[in-house]
């Protein structure tokens, strides 16, 4: 079956707009019947306020300890980052992720139990420079609620919805979808990141099938 | 006691290990080489009353972490009262997002990751535009400019602002438009 994922441009999206409000005028207009509206994570996240600068955090000292242990090409190598994050997922929760992935990394050889233990906000978290301007400057955190982001897409546009979270290195999280989605469909058309991770300003997707 | 003892010596030897593993790891070197600036080039435009100067500045990162700069500022120093008469503006941009045609005119920095032995060339680019004084007179009396750079890194270990300091001719290997 062939399916067609078509971005869809829109303005800047930034904390004063309802993303509602911007799905009606620029995407609304060309849905059909059976599309499916994704949505990328960071713009829910943008659209509900969920940043921060830098500046305005200042790590504590479990954020500055743990940040050394992480691998640069993660956001949480940042001890403001993590910070951000411990508000949100709470420093004890964060501590002892930190504790537990370190013992199953050196007994067990695993990898990644840090991000699956220390809360859902600890893998979605973008720090400074990983989201286009203006907001490259801002600590992005994950979207608050987005069960009920795509529940609200639904019964307003009439068509299902899904939240994804991708990156132009191959890798996609579907955050929330309504119960119509295939997920593995998403996940396969999102490994080559229709939307684009750079200028591109394309935070809507139409798959139609 | 026995008890306590392994334990003090436990602690002990995790502390070290920690203190070592943090002083192995080490911080960022980003730097903004004002020092080894190239390229200059001053041009100036009779009809317009203008003079553009230009130069490419090194930046780099030479620490054993990585580190970002998240916000650039340029700003003239005082040059007397001649400065009056004076509109500069500034603003420093990496090369390579000129070459792509993604420069910024309006001085906008995009935030940048260095990682470790990351090297970049960043161009500086002062305008300054008189009303009064014709260009000839101008840089009789001012030959030169003298520019401050802060530049924000953030890193592992903090934010920390820096200034680089250079000074920018307004007169040598003129391009004059006429």
């Amino acid at each position: 079956m062939a399916v067609e994922a078509i971005p869809v441009k829109t303005k800047l999206v930034t904390p004063d707009d309802d993303l509602l409000e911007i799905i009606d005028t620029y995407a609304s207009p060309q849905l059909r019947e059976g599309d499916i509206l994704v949505v990328a994570e960071t713009v829910v996240a943008i659209s509900q306020g969920r940043m921060i600068r830098p500046e305005n955090i200042k790590p504590g000292k479990w954020a500055l300890f743990i940040s050394q242990f992480i691998s640069q090409n993660g956001s949480l190598s940042s001890p403001f980052a993590l910070q951000a994050v411990m508000n949100e997922e709470g420093t004890l929760r964060t501590v002892l992720a930190f504790m537990i992935s370190s013992l199953s990394r050196v007994f067990l050889r695993r990898q990644g139990d840090f991000y699956r233990l220390a809360g859902k906000q600890a893998a979605l978290v973008d720090d400074i420079t990983g989201t286009t301007p203006p907001f490259d400057k801002y600590i992005i955190l994950g979207p608050e609620n987005p069960e009920k982001v795509v529940a609200d897409i639904k019964k307003r546009f009439r068509v299902e919805a899904a939240i994804i979270d991708a990156n132009d290195l191959g890798s996609s999280e579907v955050l929330a979808a309504t119960k119509g989605v295939n997920i593995d469909l998403m996940l396969r058309i999102f490994k080559q990141n229709p939307a684009g991770n750079a200028d591109q300003q394309t935070p809507l997707v139409i798959v139609r099938k | 006691m026995g008890f306590l003892v392994a334990f003090a010596a436990c602690a002990g030897t995790i502390s070290a290990a920690l203190a070592v593993y943090y002083w192995h790891l080490g911080n960022h070197n980003i730097l903004l080489d004002t020092a080894a600036a190239y390229e200059f080039v001053v041009r100036h435009d009779i009809p317009r009353n203008e003079i553009t100067c230009s130069c490419l500045i090194p930046l780099s990162n030479k620490g054993e972490q990585q580190g970002m700069i998240n916000n650039v500022f340029c700003q003239p120093v005082y040059c007397g009262k001649i400065m009056d008469e004076l509109t500069i503006s500034s603003h420093l941009c990496l090369v390579e997002d000129e070459m792509k045609d993604e420069m910024r005119e309006n001085s906008y920095w995009k935030s940048l990751i260095l990682k470790r032995n990351d090297h970049f060339d960043t161009k500086l680019v002062v305008k300054i535009h008189n009303s009064s004084i014709d260009i000839a007179s101008l840089v009789q009396e001012l030959d030169h400019i003298q520019m401050l750079i802060y530049y924000q890194v953030v890193g592992r270990k903090g934010i920390q602002w820096r200034l680089a300091e250079l000074s920018v001719p307004l007169v040598d290997d003129v391009m004059v438009i006429n």
